[in-house]
């Protein structure tokens, strides 16, 4: 095999891994300040995709598509944070039950809405195309997704550490009631986070729209990849979700090429060997 | 994972309750066979299965603080191994079954060994991985397991030559039969001082650790346990059937239990057997009359959550003290 | 127990008498179970509503006989499917079966309903379900894996193809369809087969390592959310410049057209079901589904549709005495039905006999994606001498 095929292989297995990014960045987010595993964020990829394939489609424009997506997604989760997970604060066992009820509810409601079928996102008009590597072509919004996906880590860690959010999140995760005690509002910045990390899953919907398309049953399919990545990085930990990402990318990529009859094993059985030697994932703290 | 406080309500009076009420209710369980039809009778059966799989789950998420989520893969490797020495052996159930309970043991100290490293939403996460794999061999090992189409045509057991349980009655007599036997076994466990450590374990580990308990052993036995207990659902579930697919242990039937559990209120027993029993009737029921069901569950599941947040079983107890103190 | 059953033959034997035969009055009542919720409720609730289309038709009425269909939800898992299937039969009572796409639910029905000796008109591909699960109860209008499989190695062959990939889910479809072009072009000339598991969301390491080979096109067995996807990523991979795709069975089905990208242009396929064919019968399925459905039916639907239509001809054809079950199973297996894409049929066991068409996607008027029809292939059976 030529050096090019090695090439666009890693690029598949980065491109891929950043996606996989984006879905798991906003479940940790969450996780690391509220610790809630947040069932619903695989409602939120899938709402997010819908709504704007829905926009695209009477627009034309995929920044509109993307903000509209984004910011309506965002205020579900305000919502469901606000009336619903709010009253179980650090209650697991019926934090699990509200979010699955709305994974279901969700996942019911997509189907009554947009119906069974798969739909196809197009892609944005500067980005669609191949580019030409020596005998290969590859897709130019893949090489995007790598870029943006990039930005988007470097954004988070900005606002986690230069920011003065951020250091009120940092001072929560931390403790909490040290938090309260200097007066930071740790309820509203619940409400913040939850919202935010919907936001981030709906951005991974629209953006993942285009290589994955949105279909029913999406929602479980990537809460279940999702889960994985942050898992293996360590949850909370944005380095974690970044790494974790481009790690199971990567497993996933070449899982398939050298040893396609395991592709079922490639992503889990990695999963459970790192979980079995760093019980609290790559990056997470104990 | 968060401590649960249910110190069992073990009043004179509750066991007194109890002791009246088996009798009427062991009375009811024998005569159903001559009172519903067949397909209600096998609606039972299914509830009667179910609720062991969800109790048998429940020693480790309600009284050991272990959610599992691949709690699936004991139930369906079990049912493997039955279906598989029956269809390709042609192994007698007093055979079969015994083996079944082994292999998901084995199985369960395979994965204790992986899991028991790791604790909460980890637990949670590397119990799903595993079984995910089990899953993998189940779908992908297809010259044994018949792949994605599963293996149908699996003989219902005979007890022996005079009493084969083709009969839905009789077969009804031998689910009753198990599933009160793990039952009772359950109820021992968790009634035993090896119960008592088990809910030490759950309120602090470390506290266990500082009266001398060896935490993990405690934790290891509870694990294999359980998956036995499930591999004995698994089994009674495909003689039901007639038929075994990778579907059995997937994730989404691990997730299902487990929301069983925390419906009916996780560490109490009782409570996920009616949470088990809740979901099959209603699948079975609201199916019939709207498309929209996965809604009303999902509705269901919030609604409980909001106001029994610790679950069926959990707010009826709560209501029994707040009305016992005066 | 024994004396229960004779007071109860007795008493329905004195209670047939008093209202005379049966049949005149009480309705027909058909079980139409389907995955309705999940992943694949996008071609299980089409194929319901078309079974319903098709008894609208009739005005719910044969043979002087009113239907009555009681619809399931089999939500595509085979113990839950085998549950509901329970329900329709010995709850619902139901006089027959039309039911289900999943293979999986399908074989885990077929030794329930050989055992309760109901009759089941099924559309799921199941080999077996011809040949090691063959019943006198269970019919199977749907091509079996083997026999659409063999139409499109066939008719590539015929194109001049000589080395092929193979793409196709890691599930019985996809594997049988790559065993029977393995045994067309012998395993050699398969330059590569690949089985990605169902919902796998990334195909570019298999779509890079065919683009680095030279095969004169490329198989793709693969349905669902899957198919669109696979196309897209193939042309994002500039493998439609390279080398042609052609999807077995439904690959381009109009249920999936509807929502393939542009660059599906060119793909093609060998299938029952062709949208574009104008033919009288045709429209009116079109049109009479488009008024249901609002979208266009494709093959699933057809299926559906045409499953009812060779029942209905077969309780005309018994004067809608469904009581007698060996004489509907005769007729059924007897029925000849003239339908939108030609004559349908069931071979001697129980097997669907019918036209197929070479299909392209091709850009319709509208600018949607249309499937154009080529060549007729008449009355392909399935080929029980190649693959016993």
């Amino acid at each position: 095999m030529p050096v090019t095929f090695w090439l666009v292989q890693a690029l598949n297995g980065i491109s891929y891994g950043m996606l996989l990014f984006l879905l798991a960045a906003g479940l940790s987010l969450i996780f690391g300040l509220m610790k809630v595993l947040n069932l619903t964020h695989g409602s939120f990829y899938l709402l997010g995709g819908y709504f704007g394939l829905a926009v695209i489609q009477r627009t034309g424009s995929f920044v509109v598509a993307v903000l509209t997506a984004c910011f309506a997604i965002a205020i579900i989760g305000v919502i469901i944070e606000r009336f619903f997970l709010r009253r179980l604060y650090l209650e697991e066992l019926p934090q699990a039950l509200v979010t699955f009820g709305f994974l279901f509810i969700f996942s019911d409601l997509a189907t009554v809405i947009w119906g069974g079928d798969p739909q196809t996102m197009p892609k944005p008009d500067l980005f669609t195309g191949s580019l030409q590597l020596g005998t290969f072509y590859y897709p130019i919004y893949r090489l995007f997704i790598i870029g943006f996906g990039l930005a988007i880590a470097l954004l988070l860690w900005w606002l986690q550490d230069g920011t003065r959010i951020g250091a009120m999140v940092r001072a929560s995760v931390d403790n909490e009631e040290v938090a309260r005690a200097m007066g930071i509002d740790v309820s509203l910045l619940f409400t913040l986070v939850f919202g935010f990390g919907a936001f981030l899953a709906a951005l991974g919907g629209v953006m993942g729209g285009p290589i994955v398309g949105v279909y029913p049953g999406a929602d479980f399919e990537i809460l279940l990849l999702g889960f994985v990545v942050v898992i293996i990085g360590g949850l909370g930990s944005l380095k974690g979700s970044l790494f974790g990402g481009l790690l199971v990318g990567l497993l996933d990529t070449f899982g398939k090429v050298f040893f396609p009859e395991l592709a079922l094993f490639t992503i889990f059985a990695p999963m459970a060997l790192i979980l079995a030697i760093r019980p609290s994932g790559l990056f997470g703290r104990e | 994972m968060t401590a649960l406080p249910s110190k069992p309500v073990r009043s004179r009076r509750g066991a007194a309750a109890v002791l009246l009420g088996l009798p009427p209710a062991l009375l009811a369980l024998l005569s159903l066979p001559y009172l519903l039809s067949t397909y209600d009778l096998g609606i039972v059966v299914q509830m009667m299965i179910f609720s062991l799989f969800a109790m048998s789950l429940d020693l480790l998420v309600g009284f050991t603080g272990m959610p599992s989520l691949g709690h699936a893969a004991y139930f369906g490797i079990a049912a493997y191994t039955a279906g598989l020495l029956a269809l390709k052996l042609g192994w007698g159930v007093w055979f079969a079954m015994p083996a079944a309970l082994i292999a998901s043991a084995l199985t369960a100290v395979l994965f204790g060994f992986l899991a028991l490293r790791t604790r909460g939403s980890y637990f949670l996460m590397i119990t799903l991985a595993l079984s995910q794999v089990a899953w993998g061999i189940a779908f992908g090992w297809r010259s044994l397991t018949g792949g994605d189409d599963g293996m149908p045509n699996i003989p219902r057991p005979s007890l022996d030559a005079h009493w084969p349980l083709t009969d839905d009655r009789a077969f009804y007599y031998f689910v009753l039969a198990f599933v009160g036997l793990g039952t009772l076994l359950l109820v021992r466990i968790v009634a035993s001082p090896f119960g008592y450590a088990l809910r030490g374990i759950r309120e602090s580990e470390t506290r266990m650790r500082a009266l001398g308990y060896d935490v993990w052993r405690y934790k290891f036995a509870a694990f294999v346990l359980a998956a036995v207990l499930a591999g004995l659902a698994g089994c009674l579930y495909v003689y039901y059937n007639r038929f075994v697919s990778p579907d059995y242990l997937q994730v989404v039937r691990s997730a299902e239990v487990l929301l069983m559990v925390i419906l009916g209120g996780a560490g109490t027993l009782i409570g996920p057997a009616i949470g088990a029993s809740l979901i099959v009737v209603l699948e079975n029921l609201i199916s019939a009359y709207t498309e929209r069901w996965l809604m009303m569950i999902g509705v269901i599941y919030i609604l409980v959550a909001m106001f029994a947040p610790r679950g069926i079983m959990g707010f009826i107890r709560e209501r029994l003290r707040a009305r016992a103190r005066p | 127990m024994r004396l229960v059953q004779v007071l109860a033959l007795i008493g329905s034997a004195v209670f047939g008498v008093l209202n005379g035969p049966a049949w005149s009055q009480e309705p027909i009542k058909i079980g139409v179970m389907f995955p309705l919720t999940g992943p694949i409720s996008g071609q299980g609730i089409p194929e319901r509503d078309a079974i319903k289309q098709a008894f609208d038709e009739e005005g719910d009425t044969v043979a002087g006989r009113k239907v009555e269909l009681l619809y399931e939800d089999s939500e595509g898992r085979p113990d839950v499917g085998l549950t509901k299937t329970k329900a329709l039969v010995e709850r619902d009572k139901v006089d027959l079966l039309l039911s289900e796409l999943v293979s999986s639910v399908g074989a885990a029905m077929a030794p329930y309903v050989t055992q309760q000796k109901i009759p089941w008109i099924s559309t799921v591909a199941l080999d077996s379900l011809t040949r090691g699960q063959k019943s006198k109860y269970i019919f199977r209008f749907v091509p079996s894996t083997y026999q659409y499989a063999s139409v499109a190695a066939r008719f590539t062959q015929k194109l001049g193809w000589k080395k092929v990939y193979f793409i196709g889910w890691n599930a019985p479809p996809g594997r049988e369809s790559a065993d029977v072009v393995k045994k067309f072009y012998g395993a050699g000339n398969v330059l590569d087969a690949q089985f990605p598991n169902v919902g796998t969301s990334d195909y570019s390491p298999y779509l890079t390592e065919m683009a680095a080979g030279k095969a004169d096109g490329i198989f793709a067995a693969m349905w669902g959310a899957d198919a669109p996807r696979l196309v897209s990523q193939y042309a994002d991979y500039g493998l439609n410049k390279k080398m042609p795709l052609f999807g077995i069975a439904s690959f381009t089905s109009e249920e999936l057209l509807a929502h393939m990208p542009p660059q599906a242009v060119g793909v093609q396929s060998i299938y029952t079901y062709c949208g574009t064919l104008d033919t009288p019968e045709n429209r009116k399925f079109v049109s009479g589904f488009q008024a249901r459905d609002h979208a266009l039916p494709g093959s699933y639907t057809y299926m559906g549709y045409m499953a009812a239509k060779m029942v209905i001809q077969a309780l005309k054809d018994i004067g809608g005495k469904i009581e007698d079950r060996d004489a509907f199973i005769d007729a059924l297996s007897k029925v000849h039905v003239k339908g939108p894409m030609g004559m349908t049929s069931f071979d001697s066991h129980h097997g669907m006999v019918a036209d197929f068409y070479q299909l392209t996607v091709e850009k319709g008027p509208d600018g949607k994606l249309q499937n154009h029809c080529g060549e007729r292939i008449a009355q392909v059976k399935d080929p029980y001498d190649l693959f016993p």
